[in-house]
């Protein structure tokens, strides 16, 4: 995949938030379009360049079209969870010394 | 995408202040792995003004610059920039201090992630590293 189509699928906060639903769970068109000011046809051009980038992919369900991540898109949402869950934990354990150090030392 | 902690200390924001900035080498928990430097983990400053230094001191005298005082206002905030070695964009941390009754509420922000969680992939080339194609986004966009 050519890089510069990936960058391209990324460069928008409207594709960036429909990665983050579809990162939560599958969803039909309808409902990936739900909560935008902009118009369903706009939200499908973006749905296209998601999927040319190799980030989503799309299945036929009957007659309903369902979304979900592909696995690439997968595997990089996973790594930033799971870097978002260290840095987390590292936060507590810092704010627990700085706790324990001010309240028996101040 | 945000971290966002927040914990309760029975002292008054100024002196909570004080202690998380002035004598933040007291109380960092660099022995217990929270320190880049590991095994030569020393000492930690916090730089008092906007532009200052967030910065290691190791065992063998050697700095390491974790990132730049962004906002400097005691008792209520400090702010600074936080980057990994590995990875190409820093990331920004916001702290800041609320009364809570006789005590006072510390929270943590840390902000950031489009930029750069994993660029320890790196190695990996392009074709599954979220964070440098991010990176390269941000960086790109913000040319523009």
């Amino acid at each position: 995949m050519p890089i510069d189509t990936t960058i391209g699928a990324l460069a928008d906060s409207t594709r960036r938030e429909l990665l983050r639903r579809l990162a939560d769970k599958p969803c039909r068109a309808g409902e990936l379009a739900e909560g935008f000011t902009i118009s369903r046809p706009a939200i499908c051009k973006h749905t296209r360049m998601l999927g040319r980038a190799g980030l989503i992919r799309a299945k036929k369900v009957g007659r309903e079209r369902i979304y979900e991540l592909a696995p690439r898109g997968q595997l990089a949402v996973q790594e930033l969870i799971r870097t978002l869950e260290e840095v987390g934990a590292f936060w507590d354990g810092t704010l627990n010394a700085f706790k324990r150090f001010v309240e028996e030392n101040r | 995408m945000t971290i966002r902690k927040a914990i309760r200390v029975e002292r008054s924001p100024e002196v909570v202040f004080r202690v998380f900035t002035e004598e933040i080498g007291k109380w960092w928990p660099l022995k217990e792995g929270f320190s880049f430097g590991g095994d030569k983990a020393k000492d930690i400053f916090i730089e008092g003004r906007v532009g200052g230094r967030f910065f290691e001191r190791f065992t063998d005298g050697t700095e390491f610059e974790v990132g730049r005082i962004t906002a400097f206002q005691p008792p209520h905030v400090v702010a600074f920039t936080w980057k990994d070695p590995n990875w190409e964009a820093p990331t920004q941390v916001e702290v800041k201090f609320a009364p809570d009754g006789a005590g006072t509420r510390v929270e943590v922000e840390h902000r950031g992630w489009e930029a750069g969680p994993t660029m320890q992939k790196q190695g990996q080339g392009y074709s599954d590293g979220w964070g440098i194609i991010l990176v390269r986004f941000t960086t790109r966009a913000e040319a523009a």
